[in-house]
């Protein structure tokens, strides 16, 4: 049975984009899960990630770009998390419940890896040295520290008091550590530029541009990627409070008046009965809300219903209508609407029936409706000429139209019976 | 003998209000809340009905009869309702049920169709009998359906009667035929909702809802 819920749950879920989202994973890790999460997201071979990362690694970039990920990267739940520079030690150190069963010799491996492809490079003069590495990794240390020194409580609030005010520095603690945090990033690109100028004179302004945009980036990025992660999950929060908000006003406008109505009207049984049926039918109109409903496209089955609503409103009865087919509203329809509402009217009214059955089919022969009461029943030809309920309102107006109308009364009931041949519609 | 009964709804309120309408002729042998509990309730009471709602926590009334459907066949289920889709009707009668009975009903006629239901009858109000016509309309032409995709004349005259509001008793007198024929035809008509592959019966039930 298990199985079988899971199945319906898995047929009703929306199809989604089959690419897997792009998720630190808490198993098979080497150290973060980040090469095996870009890996799974990409759909290639993991090896192959690590081997790029392991190369870029000569120079710093490598690290870099995985730290980074780290830290960007949503995890699985498990999965290692760097809220601390303590962490990434840790991660490297120890190994976990997660990790690859090979992981010391693997490690190992890409170690070489990137020692080799740094010596390949340093001896064709092709590499950036370590002093290019050395303030680079000194300006992201500096970014990072931002991001690692504020709980993350403090972060969320970052970002809020910049939506709202347009800026995060509000608060002094956050405040010397951003100061900090921007010290060293300012310093870092500072000495890269002073390492790189003898090397390239002719490049230094662009080099200058280049590596402020970069330490700006390293800065801001990182927080306006949170940003805009939190800004749309915000949305979807404010969404979702909005809807909750319009459902909670409805059951107030509607479920809850009529609860108070019912509580105030409790000894009078008619009434009670009266409101919890327009409260049913008001709150399945608006949770079921029919494909014909609205008024513009008024269909026979519409003006039945609305018909049978009315007379329940103001006569206190329950109709129950079932309705098969539907066509447009013409005018030998609205007669037949009217006429079955006169028959409503007058099963309310004298039959001393509590409930009212109305069917109607709309078929390839034409239409036919039915109003059926269990009431003490009369007999149609003692009906008094002045009321002409029934003479002119039911057996008259279908006559009018090309169709005709019975009625059959007895001490089990009454049923009034119009037909409309299809001919009398065309 | 009274017929042996589970009640299955998520909701105390409506379970307590229903075990206090049901005759003499029924006895309550267990309630349960959701879709796990009643396979627990039902497996070990063993009773001959199921009244179940057919919205539930844990999937709907649909999960019960299945979950119970392979160990105890013998079970025989009814589907309460108060407002639903036709396509989650439809799929607890497909499931299994033995008929549909909106949550407004009284008392007497409750205990009458449990009674019904226990005896290997198919239970029909005029809401799902108004809805079987509507979803196998316009098949009497096409002689291509299978004997399961479309009504024969009769079954459609007695669904008629039964939308239109007469009991199976009243609809026998009217039809001239014996309440066993109408209970036939019937449990016919209830073979075919739950077999037929008809394209319109899905079509039409994921349209409309049974209000």
């Amino acid at each position: 049975m298990l199985d079988a819920v899971t199945e319906e749950a898995t047929a009703e879920g929306d199809v989604r984009d089959s690419r897997p989202p792009l998720l630190r994973r808490s198993d098979g890790r080497l150290i973060a899960g980040v090469a095996r999460g870009i890996a799974d997201h990409l759909g290639i071979n993991v090896t192959i990630v690590r081997v790029v990362f392991a190369a870029l690694g000569v120079n710093g970039v490598g690290v870099l770009a995985y730290v980074a990920f780290w830290i960007l990267v949503p995890g699985e739940d498990g999965a290692t998390r760097l809220r601390h520079p303590r962490d990434a030690i840790r991660a490297l150190l120890r190994s976990g419940p997660g990790d690859d069963p090979h992981r010391r010799r693997k490690l190992l491996a890409y170690l070489l890896v990137g020692i080799a492809v740094a010596s390949v490079l340093g001896a064709t003069g092709i590499g950036i040295g370590s002093h290019t590495v050395l303030p680079l990794s000194v300006a992201c240390i500096g970014a990072l520290l931002i991001w690692w020194r504020a709980p993350e409580a403090q972060r969320t609030k970052w970002t809020r008091d910049a939506r709202h005010y347009g800026s995060k520095l509000t608060r002094r603690g956050p405040l010397l550590v951003v100061l900090g945090g921007t010290g060293l990033v300012v310093v870092g690109v500072t000495s890269f530029l002073a390492a790189n100028n003898a090397l390239a004179q002719a490049r230094d302004g662009a080099l200058a541009i280049g590596a402020t945009f970069v330490g700006v980036l390293l800065i801001t990025g990182p927080w306006l990627f949170r940003l805009f992660r939190e800004l749309t999950a915000e949305r979807r929060e404010r969404i979702r409070e909005q809807e909750r908000a319009e459902v909670a006003a409805h059951v107030h406008d509607s479920v809850l008046q009529t609860l108070a109505l019912l509580q105030s009207q409790a000894s009078d049984p008619d009434a009670v009965r009266r409101l919890a049926r327009r409260q049913e039918r008001e709150l399945r109109d608006w949770l079921y809300p029919d494909a014909g409903n609205d008024s513009s496209t008024m269909t026979f089955a519409t003006a039945l219903r609305a018909a049978a609503a009315d007379v329940e409103d103001s006569h206190a009865i329950a109709v129950d209508v079932v309705i098969v087919g539907d066509g447009p509203l013409d005018d030998t329809l609205s007669a037949t609407v009217a006429a079955a509402r006169e028959g409503m009217v007058n099963a309310a009214k004298s039959s001393g029936a509590s409930t009212i059955s109305v069917f109607a089919e709309v078929g390839d022969k034409g239409v036919e409706v039915f109003v059926r009461d269990r009431g003490h029943g009369f007999d149609p030809e003692k009906v008094p000429d002045h009321r002409r309920g029934i003479r002119d309102s039911i057996v008259g107006r279908m006559a009018r139209h090309g169709g005709k109308a019975a009625i059959r009364s007895g001490p089990t009931g009454t049923e009034v019976a119009l037909t409309l041949p299809r001919q009398a519609r065309s | 003998m009274s017929v042996r009964v589970v009640l299955v709804d998520d909701h105390q309120l409506v379970r307590s209000g229903v075990r206090a309408e049901l005759g003499a002729d029924v006895d309550v042998v267990g309630e349960a809340g959701d879709v796990d509990e009643a396979v627990r309730v039902i497996t070990a009471t063993k009773p001959e009905v199921v009244l179940v709602d057919v919205h539930l926590p844990g999937g709907g009334g649909g999960e019960v009869i299945r979950g119970v459907h392979a160990q105890l066949p013998g079970v025989r289920f009814l589907a309460l309702s108060v407002s639903d889709a036709a396509e989650d009707v439809i799929g607890v009668v497909r499931a299994g049920a033995r008929g549909y009975v909106t949550k407004t009903i009284d008392g007497a006629t409750l205990t009458d169709a449990i009674v019904r239901v226990a005896g290997g009858d198919a239970v029909f109000g005029p809401r799902l009998a108004g809805f079987v016509l509507d979803a196998f309309a316009g098949g009497e032409a096409d002689a291509a359906d299978d004997e399961l995709d479309q009504l024969t004349p009769r079954e459609r005259e007695v669904l008629r009667l039964i939308a239109r509001g007469y009991t199976y008793r009243e609809a026998a007198q009217e039809l001239v035929l014996s309440d066993r024929t109408i209970e036939s035809h019937v449990s016919s008509v209830l073979r075919k909702l739950q077999l037929s592959n008809r394209r319109e019966l899905a079509r039409w039930a994921a349209g409309r809802r049974i209000v």
